[in-house]
Order: C-alpha cells, then sequence, then structure tokens
C-alpha cells in the first residue's frame, strides 16, 4: 500500500500523464526530424565539412550563437549555398523533379477516380461477392512488393514483344504500376469516409432530383473532400516516393527524382551536398502541398449536415 | 397535389436466414390533401412504407399510384415528391438558400431569379429569410429543421414524405412545430404522409392515422376512431397514455357475468349476445375508470372491484393511480388534487358504457366504449371524461 501523503491527487495524476504523453512524442517528433533537419544542414555544408571525422550538430560553434544574434547576416557567411547553384549543371534535377509530378499527379488522379467511385459502392451498395473482393483488395497490400517486382518486369517485357505497346521506360508504364498497388488503398481509405455520411443526404438529393451519379458528384463528394484530400496526398506520397519499381523500370528521360538523386553518388565522388540540396529543393513542395490540406481535413466539411 | 393509392404493397428484404417482411400486403388510399399518419413500434414497417412511396426502396409486389399514374417503377427523381428526414439530411456544403433551391435547380427548368423568388417566399412563410446565407452547421437543430421543411415545401410537390421529422427535437419545440406543421399542411394543402413513433404525433396531427404492427395493417380511420373504436387489442394498447388497461376474464353467459379470480362483473343482455368466445380480455382506459373510498353510497356497487393503491403519479393536472387488482397492474387517471396514497384501499367503478371486450386468442374487438368519436361532439380525443359522466 502507498502511503497516504505519497498519493496523487487525480490533478497530479493528469499533470504526470500529460508530462510523459508529450516527452514521448517529443521523442518520436525528433527522431521523425532530425533526419530532414540533417538533410538541410548537409545542403548548406562544404564536401570538407560533410566527410569531417567529428560532424558538428551545429552549423557553428556554441560560441558564435551570441554574434549571431546580434547580427544575423553572419549566417551567409557560415552557411554555404554554393550546392543549391552547382546541384542544377551537374545533373538533370529539374527533369528528374518534373518527371516525378508528372507520374504522381497522374497516379494520384487515377488512383482518386477508381478509389471514389469504387469505395461508394463498397460503402453503399450491396453486391454479391462483396465481402470476398472487399478482402482481395485487401490483400494485394499484404504482398510485399519486391516478389511482383519480377512478373511486372516480365509481363511489361511479353506486352512490349507481343502488344507491341512500349512498357518499360515510360511514364504510362510506371503510372500503371503505382495505379495497381495505390488503387486498392484508395478505395479502403475512401470507403471509410463515405461510411461517415449518412445514407439520409444521398436520399434527399435523389429526391431533389439528382440520379445516383449526380447526387455523388454533386453532393457526396464535396461532403467526402476531407477524406479525397487525404487519401489524394498519401497516393501522391506513395507514388513521389517509390524507389523499388522505379529503379528497373524507370530510367532514362523518365527517370523520377527518388531514382534521379541517386546520380550524385558516382563510382569515383559522392556529391553529398548536392544531392541534400537537391533533396532539400524537392522536399519545400511537398511540404508545403500538406500545409494547405491540412486545414480541409483537420476541419471536417461533415460537420452540420445531419443531426445525430 | 394528388391522391395515393397502395394496392397490396409487399416489402421483403433478403437476410441470411431467408427473407425478412417488412411490409405485407398493404393497402390504403390516401385522399388528395389529406395528412395522413404511419404509426406504430419500431419495425413495424412504417417507414418502409413511407420509402416505397417516395421510391427509395424497390417495392417487391404490389403497386402505387399518384393520381392515375403507376409510379411504382419509377426513381424518386420522376415523382415529384418531397421529403423531410428524420435527421435533416441537410448538404452541408451548401447555404441553407442552397439546400433550398437545389431540387428546384436538378428537377425544374426554372430561371434562376424565378428560383430566387420561390426560395425566397418559402424562407419568409417559414420565417427563415434571415438565416438563408449560413450554412447547416451555423444553425441550431430547431432552424435546420426549418430549412429542411423549406427545401421540401419549395418543391411544390405531389405529395410530402415526412420521417419522424420532429423526434430530434426538444419536448417544447417540437410541441409547437406539432402545430405549425398543421398549419402550414392545410394552408399548402399537400397530400403529406408523415411517418411517427409518437402517439401524441399521431393523435393530434393527422386527419387519418394508419396503425401498423409487424408489416401488417392494424387499422385506419380517424385519430378518435382509432382511439375510441380500436379495431384490436394492439391498436386499443399502442394508442393513448398511459396505455388502455388490460384484464384477462371469462364471460359466463348463462349468467351474463365477466369473471376473473378476483372480481365479477355484470354484463349487459345486447353485449353478451354478441359474444361467441368466452376466453376474453377487458379493457379500460385509465381516464374511465373512477375510484372511491366508500362503496357503500355507490349507485352501481356491482360495477366495483376492490384494489390496492401501490404507486401514485402526480403529474399537475391528473393524477395517474397504479392498482393492483389481484397481481394485475390497473392504471386510472384521476385528477390532481385526488387524495389517494400508496398502500390504501379503494374500489374501482368499471362503468359498463367504457368498456372494451377483445377476443383474447385473435385480439379483435367485441365490443367498444360509446365514446362519440365525430370531433364536433368532442374537441379532444385524449381529453378524460370525468367520471360523473361515465355513470
Amino acid at each position: 500500500m502507498i502511503p497516504e501523503e505519497l498519493r496523487l491527487t487525480p490533478a497530479a495524476k493528469d499533470g504526470l500523464f500529460d508530462l510523459l504523453s508529450r516527452a514521448v512524442l517529443g521523442c518520436l517528433l525528433l527522431f521523425a526530424l532530425f533526419p530532414i533537419y540533417w538533410m538541410v544542414l548537409t545542403s548548406f555544408r562544404t564536401r570538407t565539412e560533410i566527410t569531417a571525422a567529428d560532424p558538428q550538430l551545429l552549423p557553428f560553434a556554441l560560441e558564435e550563437i551570441p554574434a549571431i544574434v546580434r547580427d544575423p547576416a553572419l549566417l551567409l557567411e557560415i552557411l554555404h549555398y554554393e550546392n543549391y547553384i552547382t546541384m542544377w549543371g551537374r545533373f538533370p534535377v529539374l527533369d528528374y523533379f518534373i518527371n516525378s509530378l508528372i507520374i504522381a499527379t497522374t497516379t494520384t488522379a487515377f488512383a482518386l477516380v477508381v478509389g471514389c467511385l469504387g469505395g461508394y459502392a463498397f460503402s453503399k451498395y450491396g453486391f454479391p461477392g462483396k465481402g470476398a473482393v472487399g478482402g482481395a483488395l485487401l490483400a494485394t497490400q499484404m504482398i510485399p512488393g519486391i516478389l511482383i517486382l519480377l512478373p511486372m518486369y516480365l509481363l511489361f517485357l511479353w506486352v512490349q514483344t507481343t502488344l507491341e505497346i512500349p512498357m518499360i521506360d515510360t511514364y504510362h508504364g510506371i503510372i500503371f504500376v503505382y495505379t495497381t498497388f495505390t488503387v486498392p488503398v484508395a478505395i479502403w481509405m475512401l470507403r471509410g469516409f463515405f461510411d461517415t455520411i449518412p445514407d439520409s443526404v444521398e436520399e434527399a438529393a435523389r429526391v431533389d432530383g439528382c440520379s445516383r451519379l449526380q447526387a455523388l458528384v454533386r453532393v457526396i463528394l464535396p461532403m467526402a473532400a476531407p477524406g479525397i484530400a487525404a487519401t489524394g496526398m498519401f497516393v501522391f506520397l506513395v507514388a513521389f516516393n517509390e524507389v523499388l519499381f522505379a529503379s528497373i523500370l524507370a530510367s532514362g528521360d523518365v527517370t523520377p527524382f527518388a531514382i534521379g538523386i541517386q546520380s550524385f553518388e558516382t563510382q569515383t565522388t559522392a556529391y553529398w551536398g548536392e544531392m541534400m540540396a537537391a533533396s532539400t529543393v524537392a522536399t519545400a513542395p511537398i511540404l508545403l502541398l500538406f500545409v494547405i490540406f491540412q486545414k480541409p481535413i483537420v476541419e471536417g466539411l461533415t460537420e452540420g449536415s445531419v443531426k445525430q | 397535389m394528388s391522391r395515393v393509392n397502395i394496392d397490396s404493397l409487399t416489402k421483403e428484404y433478403d437476410s441470411a436466414g431467408g427473407s425478412i417482411v417488412a411490409v405485407d400486403g398493404l393497402d390504403l388510399t390516401i385522399d388528395d390533401g389529406e395528412f395522413v399518419v404511419f404509426v406504430g413500434p419500431s419495425g413495424c414497417g412504417k417507414s418502409t412504407t413511407l420509402r416505397c412511396v417516395g421510391g427509395l426502396e424497390t417495392v417487391t409486389e404490389g403497386s402505387i399510384r399518384f393520381g392515375d399514374e403507376d409510379v411504382t417503377d419509377q426513381k424518386p427523381k420522376e415523382r415529384d415528391i418531397a421529403m423531410v428526414f428524420q435527421n435533416y439530411a441537410l448538404y452541408p456544403h451548401m447555404t441553407a438558400r442552397e439546400n433550398m433551391a437545389f431540387g428546384l435547380k436538378m428537377s425544374t427548368e426554372l430561371s434562376s431569379e424565378e428560383i430566387d423568388e420561390r426560395v425566397q417566399a418559402t424562407a419568409e412563410m417559414l420565417s427563415i429569410e434571415e438565416l438563408l446565407e449560413d450554412k447547416p452547421k451555423a444553425l441550431s437543430g430547431g432552424q435546420q429543421q426549418r430549412v429542411a421543411l423549406g427545401r421540401a415545401i419549395v418543391r411544390d410537390p405531389e405529395v410530402f414524405l415526412m420521417d419522424e421529422p420532429l423526434s430530434n427535437l426538444d419536448a417544447k419545440l417540437r410541441a409547437q412545430m406539432r402545430t405549425e406543421l398543421q398549419q402550414l399542411q392545410s394552408e399548402l394543402d399537400v397530400t403529406t404522409v408523415y411517418v411517427t413513433h409518437d402517439q401524441t404525433e399521431a393523435m393530434t396531427m393527422g386527419d387519418r392515422i394508419v396503425v401498423l404492427d409487424d408489416g401488417q395493417l392494424q387499422q385506419v380511420g380517424t385519430p378518435l376512431e382509432c382511439y375510441h373504436r380500436p379495431a384490436n387489442q394492439f391498436v386499443a394498447g399502442f394508442l393513448g397514455s398511459p396505455p388502455m388497461n388490460f384484464l384477462r376474464v371469462e364471460a359466463d353467459l348463462e349468467q351474463q357475468e365477466l369473471q376473473n379470480a378476483v372480481f365479477t362483473l355484470p354484463l349487459s343482455e345486447s353485449v353478451a349476445t354478441e359474444i361467441d368466445s368466452s376466453e376474453l380480455v377487458l379493457g379500460i382506459r385509465p381516464e374511465h375508470i373512477e375510484l372511491t373510498d366508500t362503496p357503500e353510497t355507490h349507485g352501481e356497487p356491482s360495477r366495483l372491484v376492490e384494489a390496492d393503491v401501490t404507486v401514485t403519479e402526480p403529474m399537475g393536472d391528473v393524477t395517474n393511480v397504479y392498482l393492483d387488482i389481484g397481481g394485475e397492474s390497473v392504471t386510472v387517471t384521476t385528477d390532481g388534487k385526488t387524495g389517494a396514497s400508496p398502500g390504501d384501499q379503494l374500489y374501482m367503478h368499471v362503468p359498463a358504457a367504457k368498456m372494451h371486450l377483445f377476443d383474447r386468442e385473435t385480439g379483435e374487438a367485441i365490443k367498444h366504449s360509446d365514446e362519440p368519436i365525430d370531433a364536433a361532439d368532442s374537441p379532444t380525443a385524449t381529453e378524460s371524461t370525468s367520471p360523473a359522466e361515465t355513470a
């Protein structure tokens, strides 16, 4: 038994719990953010600084902080932004980035169109084999990508030789691959969002003169907008960050950024600073996208539709 | 406006163990401009019937006609109906104005000026002009309800369908909207089908009520008809609060008596001749029983039954007194000034004229009370008849 005087009051317990959960979250956050910090920091360093035997956590010595606070312009002298200039000339970074955007955006568009229609059907319709098809969709996510890489490569070869449709190293080829594994996720995610929209809203739209498709487009999809944004972002990131399939099936003119930055590491030298500068530049728009779409997702547009 | 004809409507749902019959051979004609209330317990088929009329459910068998037009297989948008849902089902991404205009935009060729005019006129009728630019989430429950109602009214449809539209409002607002809806309906004169499980709404709002149980039609009639001349024991027990008292009795036709382990009540000759079963249920409304503690001075001592008071519920205007009669509970509604308290021994008077008798096996009514059912004779159905009149 704990003596009476040592027992925590309920308020103290809450406070302690709060403190502990913040500490755990803080650790996780540090874990997630440190690589990004390191990426940005490295992008501003010279080769000597990067390859130093004792890498510094900060871009400057602790003694320099007061001077920097007094005159922030000093930072420009300490940080080396040359990498951001030289990286463009060394490799076609911009092309890589544009390739990634084309591939990720098109994949997202396909996944959302199919995902919305499929997710809606799963959520609101009953049809024979619904459980089996739903299970099969989920099962596709349980197969490691590496297992279907070789069959996919052979399939592409077959299509190229038999049907004479170029597949390897084409936009449509890699988009096709990404669509196959993002569509099931999109259907499952969107189904969950459609489930939260009451049937009566769609029924109201049908009574108001809509066909089922009109009700979907004019009423249900706007209500599911936060879910569609979240799903779209997820799919976009999967397609933007994918390395395995891209490394085999998308090179040459369609090389995406995730593969392209590897060229900074050549047989003789690794241009770490420029690689990190390119990565920083590529991360920025994605981060911006998150910031823009975060609000509607958190806000929850469905509020106030029906009285529960 | 249109007459609605429901002919042998059957709706079955497939389920794992076979099919579930939600509505079973329903026949009903709703007159042009009539306000009909479907009432019954959960799962009785009232909402399913409404949804079949609205085209939101397919019909398994039977047909539905609006006027002369068979609409059985028509889609909701082809039917010229408007519906108010229990949860309002407003479109959250549209303002109140857009919510109301949406149906006109989708289903008519009206110009946007004409649509605007109609929305404005309807909003004025419902006093919601101020709310037109707000989105649903900025509105209170009562305001959302009005917008949902406006969205239906602005369409000027053949038929209004309302699925428990008041059940999410608080008690005070519900009472207010009840009268307002009635007024609106009689002004607009649009055929209205209204679904509720609340018998107060059923009694007060409808021109006629349709009592359903287990997918089957129990009775159609004016509220007073169903209240005072229930077709069977289910209707008798469903309408009225507190509900009608039921006591199991045997009929002794030779002695012209109703018997029970505790009491014996005389049976008039005219009633005795109508009875063909001895196993009966005696029904009597709580407001039709008179209590007395002086049996010796009572004018009809043969119709008195001894009872113990178990609980009293003073409601202010009336008091509900719960009695125990040989293990069966009987509720009596007396005026609010009654002096009865738990533990008292009283006598209850069961007037012959107010008695209902039901066949115990089939539940069919054999005898009704003699309460007038013409609305002109009796202004309110639920008003309790004073004990003095029952002699």
